[in-house]
């Protein structure tokens, strides 16, 4: 099946309208046990408040998923091997065959290091990037691969 | 007629008139795109409704010099309005404005930015007209410059 640019364009912004809809789901659900937290059953309100907490870390993690796993998809059409096990080759690799700027990719590694920071809880510390500015980021990056393959 | 078949033919109703009614606007947009000096293409995007099913609905990609925007439906009804379509500036999809049908016409919700990332404010939705249009894809340019 063909795979469309602007499809997978959509897609990664789709993960970040879920999460603007979980964001506001959320921030009304806290709003509301600061009143009365008898709604949560066995949760607890410091459950809550983690999720609340991580909840912005949790989507970029799926936004950068739903990216390299386009990424993946393109690879074999435009090198005709098998995509690289590490993310970094992955986008290195596909960031020369389709000339893509310096800055471009420079960005695309930084939110792949937040990612990894958030995946593997490491210590040294990473810049959290907020998930519309990682959104832009990686729609930059991918809007660079050819409109159908 | 069943049950079963009345609600079908409801259910063709309501998206033959969202998007009889998305396409007049799309149709729109390129014709005043255009004639502010924008190059247009048509693209599909598959949207799924829990109410109609899945469908394609017409987006519109434009461009003028290296400054692109996409016209994107969102959905057929949010709470006050009767369809929802977003403009972003591309590729990096950020917000730009959102155009919304209410009370039987579209309006236009110009999203302020200050960085390329995040909405900052939103001023008042005005009807949507070529004017009101070419006020937003003026300050996109200048955002995108």
């Amino acid at each position: 099946m063909p795979h469309k640019l602007f499809v997978w364009l959509q897609r990664i912004r789709g993960v970040e309208r879920e999460y603007s809809a979980t964001r506001l789901a959320v921030d009304r659900l806290v709003a509301t046990i600061q009143h009365d937290a008898t709604i949560l059953g066995e949760l607890r309100v410091r459950d809550i408040r983690h999720t609340s907490e991580r909840l912005e870390g949790t989507f970029v993690i799926r936004l950068f998923a739903e990216f390299e796993t386009g990424l993946r998809l393109f690879w074999p059409t435009a090198r005709g091997t098998d995509p690289p096990s590490r993310t970094r080759d992955l986008l290195d690799g596909l960031a020369a065959t389709r000339r893509i700027p310096h800055n471009v990719l420079a960005r695309v590694h930084a939110v792949r290091e937040y990612r990894n920071s958030l995946v593997h809880e490491r210590e040294e510390p990473t810049v959290p990037i907020p998930i519309a500015e990682s959104r832009s980021h990686l729609c930059q990056y991918f809007s660079r691969l050819p409109p159908e393959w | 007629m069943s049950t079963a078949e009345i609600q079908k033919v409801n259910v063709q109703e309501v998206q033959r008139e969202w998007l009889g009614r998305l396409t007049a606007l799309v149709d729109a947009v390129e014709q005043w795109a255009q004639e502010l000096g924008w190059s247009t293409r048509r693209i599909e995007k598959r949207m799924e409704d829990s109410e109609v099913g899945s469908y394609q609905a017409p987006a519109l990609l434009m461009q003028e010099e290296t400054t692109r925007a996409l016209l994107e439906p969102i959905g057929r009804s949010a709470p006050g309005a009767d369809g929802v379509v977003d403009l972003y500036l591309m590729p990096a999809y950020d917000d730009i404005a959102s155009i919304y049908f209410a009370n039987g016409a579209w309006h236009l919700l110009h999203t302020s930015v200050d960085s390329a990332h995040a909405p900052t404010s939103q001023v008042e939705a005005k009807p949507l007209s070529k004017e009101t249009l070419h006020d937003v894809l003026r300050a996109m340019r200048k955002h995108a410059a």
